[in-house]
């Protein structure tokens, strides 16, 4: 823990640079106020541990809570919350339905084979962070939402070409997404990555899992995967339905936000219990705090 | 709304004074008796949040071996809200052991 460079005429140990350097996850503006508080605690727990290096634990922690500050400057912890929760369900309709038509039988006009290369993989690892969040396992939950984001950010980066197929692939039997569906699929990651309300979650992933089924049945007919197409979530087919739906709901959302519906109050919409704005049920504690802290008056 | 458990015991902590973020850690988990072990960067999550809904207040900062150190107190506002929870957790307790006791004694056979 003594070992260390002198930066600034102050002696700076190991353990200290690995902890700054983490804390470069939260936002310059944060680090100014309260980084030197945070670093204090990270180094009398790691002194007390004997330890000269982060836990995994601890860099899992700080990354998530320093991407949840740099999101909260742009949207409200509430919001934040409603935002991931209704992202983590229509990621989980997503899949859930593009599983689906996989497993589906033949009989029913169903020609796809289960593949082993990318939509699976993604959607299947979607399938599981709901799982850890119906399960009540927010470790796990966190390192996944995080894996998700980095897996989800370099899709569009790995891939090949495989010529005589004319597909792009990031390894062989890997089917990367389009460019609309990749970015899609970054977003929807992002912007996961809060704390869930699973009643929300879960209300979503219905109402997702019937609108994909019918975009898909509807709009794309039974396509083949590999062209791409039910890749794609935004740009054409059934993509135009996922980006609907988040516009629609996010209005709605912002329309009740705007209007103050409360946990009490009988609708945003006027039709009851049920168009309660999904979400717009906040407790006094998960308001947003001010951006300074006071001191005792 | 009831507070959650990280919320409820950083409160129960400062209910004993005034405490820097490590002492906070520690205490927490001696008062869950191990099973409640935060993060820090979660801890100073709901610090964040909890200044911000004035439950607790900053108190005084101090350099301590080159390590920034930074103290919390309860508000009023604080105390009132951990009271109202106690209460509310304290009515749960007492409905279940009652309900519990009576599950615990013999049946009687008709």
């Amino acid at each position: 823990m003594n070992e260390g460079r002198v930066v600034k005429g102050r002696v700076v140990g190991v353990a200290e640079e690995r902890y700054r350097l983490l804390l470069i996850a939260y936002p310059a503006d944060w680090r100014r106020r309260h980084g030197d508080a945070l670093l204090g605690v990270l180094l009398d727990r790691a002194e007390a541990e004997q330890r000269s290096a982060p836990t995994l634990r601890e860099v899992v922690d700080l990354m998530i809570r320093g991407l949840a500050v740099r999101v909260s400057d742009v949207m409200s912890a509430p919001l934040r919350r409603r935002v991931a929760s209704i992202s983590t369900g229509l990621g989980a309709g997503f899949a859930l339905v593009y599983v689906a038509l996989f497993i589906a039988p033949d009989s029913w006009g169903n020609r796809y084979s289960v593949p082993q290369s990318g939509p699976t993989l993604v959607l299947v690892a979607w399938l599981l962070l709901v799982a850890v969040v119906l399960l009540r396992l927010p470790v796990l939950w966190r390192a996944l939402t995080l894996a998700g984001v980095v897996v989800a950010a370099v899709l569009p980066f790995g891939q090949g070409v495989d010529v005589e197929q004319g597909r792009f692939f990031v390894v062989s039997a890997w089917v990367r997404p389009d460019n609309g569906n990749a970015a899609f699929l970054v977003g929807l990651a992002v912007l996961a990555a809060g704390p869930i309300d699973r009643t929300l979650m879960l209300r979503t992933a219905v109402i997702a899992v019937v609108v994909f089924a019918l975009g898909f049945v509807l709009v794309a007919g039974w396509r083949d995967p590999y062209d791409q197409t039910l890749w794609a979530a935004v740009d054409h087919g059934p993509g135009a339905t996922p980006g609907t739906l988040q516009t629609l709901w996010g209005g709605g959302a912002g329309a009740c936000r705007r209007h103050r519906i409360s946990r009490r109050s009988t609708s945003c919409s006027g039709t009851g219990r049920k168009a309660r704005c999904f979400g717009s049920i906040w407790s006094r504690s998960e308001r947003s705090p001010p951006r300074s802290w006071p001191a005792v008056p | 709304m009831s507070m959650r458990e990280p919320t409820f015991l950083t409160l129960v902590a400062l209910a004993g004074g005034r405490a820097h973020g490590y002492a906070l850690l520690r205490e927490i988990e001696v008062i869950s008796g191990g099973r409640v072990r935060l993060q820090v960067g979660s801890m100073y999550a709901v610090l964040d949040r909890l200044v911000g809904e004035r439950l607790i207040a900053l108190d005084g900062e101090e350099w301590m071996s080159g390590r920034l150190r930074r103290y919390f107190v309860l508000t009023d506002t604080g105390q009132r809200a951990l009271k109202a929870d106690t209460d509310r957790l304290e009515a749960n307790v007492h409905a279940a052991r009652q309900r519990l006791g009576r599950r615990s004694r013999p049946v009687t056979q008709p």
